[in-house]
């Protein structure tokens, strides 16, 4: 502590400054550094399969019908329903938390472009996350697969059979928007409690709140483009009555969360910290 | 360097900083001084373009701050203490900073070691004092080895040795050539650490001038006659200096006294002596940095606790000393 002239100065190299690959490291230590991070996303992965699995055991009660167009491959991932929550959650506090803390200033001083940063954040917030969901929801997959086998209808369907690939890599797609979606909010509105509740808002209220709506007012053509509605489409087995395509409906909810980061990047370059 | 021109920042209806215009320069410590709610964070925020003047303009090293093509070499920045994730280690916190501009782990662990901090590094940051959370922020702000440093009030919460470490430390780094620009509300502080003063109030310059100027002009090298025929050595007094306060009636059978501005003790003795005046009294008046400061703020200050004296005794005389030609 009393020697302090050696050690002040250090080199410094043309690459010293911020950059793609050096903001994601830097995001990447972020991420990593938090327990919370590992709980969350714990929590993500448990509440799939878990309720995924369940869901499967219900079905294999015998007391319930199943028709021939049960969607034994998409079934187990209703799950979703709770778990995008807890994703969406990490997603909104991995920005918020550095606002409530005052690290912003920090980061926005060593990475002026806040453009740039809120893009590799959100990148490697992305990979991180659809890493975690794409091995939760091959979990579940499986899982439930198993459990619906067990069933003397032989319930249960084969990563092969039609759409069943698509609907567990759509299920981790799904899983990541919604984190995204966090990222988005959390970065336009700065305060977790902001965040975390109009999050909840886009993805549960707004589609129950559409039900009390007159059917005259063209409610089922509006509510198929609610982020919620549109992306669940994506662990559907064929086309629904009232509502988008599977991938038409997923890129519908990629859209939503375009423009929440849109409009996130306009206020990020404008605002002050 | 840091330059700024005409500096505003309006907040709806409150200006917070109103057209400041000032510089700090390599080799020396400026201390940015001003009470509570003057304006001093707004500025600093500004002068690393967090936010956004509504007026005039700030640069560092001539180029406003975003523009720099290697910002933490650029400025070493202390905005807050404890201005990091509690759940996240200091070490991972600073190699976070030092990443997102290319530096390593060697960076981080010297200069962790330079704040002494090195023993627990590891540790949740929600765990630090005050204390740590100031050398921790130094820490950040020493990062990428910056030519210009802004550390705003880096010794809140340090314990005496705390202080002088970090007094020292801003005086090598100034000794380096490097732009010191450090802001307190503790006045003494100020005049222990830097050669060269910003004064502010409610957003306004008041002075710019160096430390002893600053309390010099404040007590106004003022000397204290106290005489048992004070009236009329104040008439002798006067034909000499045109500074002379009132006469005032000495408390418990003490002789009156009155203060002269601008003429040597020496001078005034001699004056008694030669015409047979009696002298009980003669001291020069030393205004404390603490009590210089005080004055030129008084009118400046946002907030006061209701029917708390004025500490001011004269007016104000303004300090205004620009070192650039």
């Amino acid at each position: 502590m009393s020697a302090i002239a050696p050690t002040i100065t250090s080199t410094v190299r043309p690459d010293h400054r911020p950059g793609p690959a050096g903001v994601a490291r830097s995001e990447w230590t972020k991420i990593r550094s938090l327990r919370s991070t590992f709980w969350t996303l714990l929590v993500t992965a448990g509440l799939t399969i878990g309720l995924g699995s369940l869901f499967a055991l219900g079905r294999t009660s015998g007391r319930e019908p199943i028709g021939p167009d049960f969607n034994a491959a998409g079934f187990p991932f209703n799950a979703l329903f709770l778990s995008q929550l807890a994703i969406g959650v990490l997603g909104v506090l991995i920005v918020t938390a550095e606002y409530s803390s005052g690290m912003i200033r920090t980061t926005f001083t060593a990475v002026p472009q806040r453009g740039l940063l809120l893009a590799v954040k959100a990148s490697v917030f992305a990979l991180v996350t659809f890493v975690v969901a794409a091995v939760t929801t091959f979990v579940t997959f499986f899982a439930s697969q198993w459990i619906l086998g067990r069933d003397s209808r032989h319930l249960g369907v084969s990563l092969t059979s039609p759409n069943a690939l698509r609907i567990v890599v759509g299920a981790a797609l799904y899983l990541t928007l919604c984190g995204l979606l966090g990222v988005g909010l959390g970065a336009l509105l700065r305060s977790t409690p902001a965040a975390i509740t109009t999050l909840a808002g886009l993805l549960f209220i707004l589609p129950i709140m559409m039900n009390f709506l007159p059917l005259s007012w063209h409610r089922d053509a509006i509510a198929q483009w609610l982020p919620s509605n549109a992306g669940f489409q994506i662990i559907e087995k064929v086309a629904q009555p009232l509502q988008l395509t599977p991938w038409v409906g997923l890129a519908v909810f990629a859209g939503w969360v375009a423009v929440t980061f849109a409009v996130a990047l306009v206020l990020l370059r404008r605002r002050d910290v | 360097m840091i330059e700024a021109r005409e500096l505003s920042k309006r907040y709806g209806e409150t200006l917070a900083v109103d057209r400041l215009t000032f510089a700090a320069s390599p080799g020396h410590v400026t201390g940015f001084l001003g009470p509570n709610g003057a304006g001093k964070s707004t500025t600093m925020r500004m002068i690393l373009g967090l936010d956004a003047p509504t007026g005039g303009s700030v640069t560092v090293n001539g180029t406003a701050y975003r523009e720099h093509r290697y910002p933490l070499h650029e400025v070493g920045a202390l905005l807050e203490a404890k201005a990091i994730h509690p759940g996240r280690s200091s070490y991972n916190h600073l190699l976070a900073v030092a990443q997102s501009n290319g530096f390593g782990p060697r960076r981080v662990r010297q200069v962790l070691e330079l704040v002494g901090l090195e023993h627990v590094a590891r540790r949740r940051a929600g765990q630090y004092s005050l204390g740590m959370g100031q050398r921790l922020g130094i820490a950040t702000a020493l990062l990428g080895d910056p030519g210009v440093l802004l550390l705003d009030e880096p010794v809140n919460g340090l314990d005496p040795e705390g202080i002088i470490w970090v007094r020292n430390l801003l005086k090598s780094l100034a000794g380096e050539g490097r732009t010191v620009f450090v802001s307190s509300h503790l006045m003494a502080e100020m005049a222990l650490t830097a050669d060269h003063l910003v004064v502010i109030g409610r957003g306004r310059l008041i002075a710019d001038t160096s430390v002893a100027e600053f309390v010099a002009r404040a007590s106004g090298g003022r000397v204290r006659v106290s005489s048992p025929d004070a009236a009329r050595l104040r008439q002798l007094v006067l034909e000499t200096s045109s500074d002379v306060g009132q006469v005032e009636a000495g408390h418990d059978g003490e002789a009156p006294t009155f203060t002269v501005a601008g003429l040597e003790r020496s001078v005034i003795g001699d004056l008694a002596l030669h015409h047979g005046i009696a002298i009980h009294e003669l001291t020069s008046e030393k205004a404390s940095l603490e009590q210089a400061f005080m004055e030129l703020t008084a009118d400046d200050v946002e907030f006061r606790a209701h029917g708390a004296e004025q500490p001011a005794e004269r007016p104000a005389a303004p300090v205004a000393s620009h070192r650039k030609a």
